[in-house]
């Protein structure tokens, strides 16, 4: 009958060079000595082609920019695509047909409160029209279909609305959020494609 | 230790970027005494041995020492060079076998240096066995080394070697006491 060897962490550790404590170890240490006596060469003719395969090899390894060479194209060429659809794509700052619009005060008296008005088209006049010569008081502040009549209101003559410029209207978006997330994209795909490429690839993983 | 065991005897050092000249003259009998064991057929592990340097010449750029030593790199390029020839193996002996009875092949001696006995209880064991001893015990990896080699867990690699071990010693009495 056969004694049972040692637990398997202590054949790890007398294989890997402890002492032996008593007989049943000393045996499997002259097991592990027996097979480790196995002193076998590789025949001269594979040594042979292997010494002629190492000869064509590199001596050391150093940077050499020739596999970097693809690593850096792949790298540039979404930046530079992002650059060309920027340019080509990007709505221009053409003014629309209706013109840049400017958003003006209304007169206090008016029914709206705000309106647009074009600043190409000249603004409509708040004021009324000069009196001609001759004409009447009452005639001149003859109210105008549409507006609410107040006699002292229109008693007196209205006071001429100044367009006050309050803000103008963006026609051309900013630029910086789309440049800004193409630019993040192109490092994350110059990273990753240099970190497929580049990195050295051991351990290689069981096919 | 002699000087042929400690040629024989994958240096394990690390850190260091070897020349690929200095890697084959240092690793070229582990590696073939690996496959010899694996595969147990002296002209395949010659010609695995030498897809194996060829493989390693091909990505020897990929080498990082930092990573782990060259002879554990070589091994298990060999390892891989080997399950492809097993793999391929297989399949073309299934498609013959559709068309021709299989030629019973001698069984070739293996040119190791081991005792009759030796070499006779080392036959019957399983190839994941041989395996197994030839990584931990003759070419002397240590248990995370062999592991990763393997693609085990350590813990795997010493219960593999501790059952290898008692088979083999099986097989050892088991003739001793036949004989």
């Amino acid at each position: 009958m056969t004694p049972a060897l040692p637990d398997p962490k202590r054949i790890d550790a007398l294989v890997d060079g402890a002492t032996a404590n008593d007989g049943n170890e000393e045996d499997l240490l002259d097991l592990v000595s027996e097979l480790r006596a196995d002193t076998v060469r590789a025949p001269q003719a594979l040594r042979a082609r292997v010494e002629r395969l190492a000869e064509t090899a590199p001596t050391r390894r150093r940077w050499a920019w020739r596999p970097a060479w693809p690593a850096l194209a792949g790298a540039l060429a979404p930046v530079m695509a992002a650059a060309a659809i920027t340019v080509a794509v990007w709505p221009t700052a053409a003014p629309s047909p209706r013109g840049e619009l400017e958003q003006v005060q209304a007169a206090p008296t008016s029914g709206t409160n705000s309106t647009y008005r074009s600043k190409v088209a000249p603004p409509r006049d708040q004021t009324p029209a000069p009196s001609p010569p001759g004409a009447s008081a009452a005639t001149a502040s003859k109210p105008t279909g549409g507006e609410s009549f107040d006699s002292a209101a229109a008693a007196e003559p209205r006071a001429p609305a100044t367009p006050t410029p309050v803000r103008v209207r963006e026609q051309e978006r900013p630029r910086w959020p789309y440049v800004a997330g193409l630019g993040v994209l192109s490092l994350v795909l110059a990273i990753g494609f240099g970190w497929t490429k580049l990195r050295p690839r051991w351990p290689m993983k069981h096919p | 230790m002699s000087t042929a065991t400690l040629a024989l005897t994958l240096p394990h050092s690390t850190g260091t970027q070897p020349s690929f000249a200095s890697a084959c003259d240092a690793h070229l009998d582990g590696v073939y005494r690996y496959l010899l064991h694996m595969v147990r057929h002296p002209q395949l592990a010659e010609d695995l041995t030498a897809e194996t340097f060829e493989r390693a010449l091909k990505s020897w750029a990929s080498f990082d020492p930092r990573r782990g030593p060259a002879s554990a790199w070589l091994v298990r390029i060999a390892r891989n060079a080997a399950l492809d020839h097993m793999r391929a193996d297989g399949r073309r002996r299934r498609r013959e076998a559709l068309v021709a009875v299989p030629e019973a092949v001698p069984p070739t001696e293996l040119p190791t240096g081991f005792s009759p006995d030796m070499r006779r209880a080392f036959e019957r064991l399983t190839a994941s066995e041989c395996e197994v001893i030839a990584l931990r015990v003759i070419l002397e990896f240590d248990t995370r080394e062999a592991a990763a080699i393997l693609d085990i867990k350590p813990s795997a690699c010493t219960t593999a070697l501790h059952r290898a071990m008692t088979k083999l010693r099986e097989e050892l009495t088991h003739d001793a006491s036949v004989a």
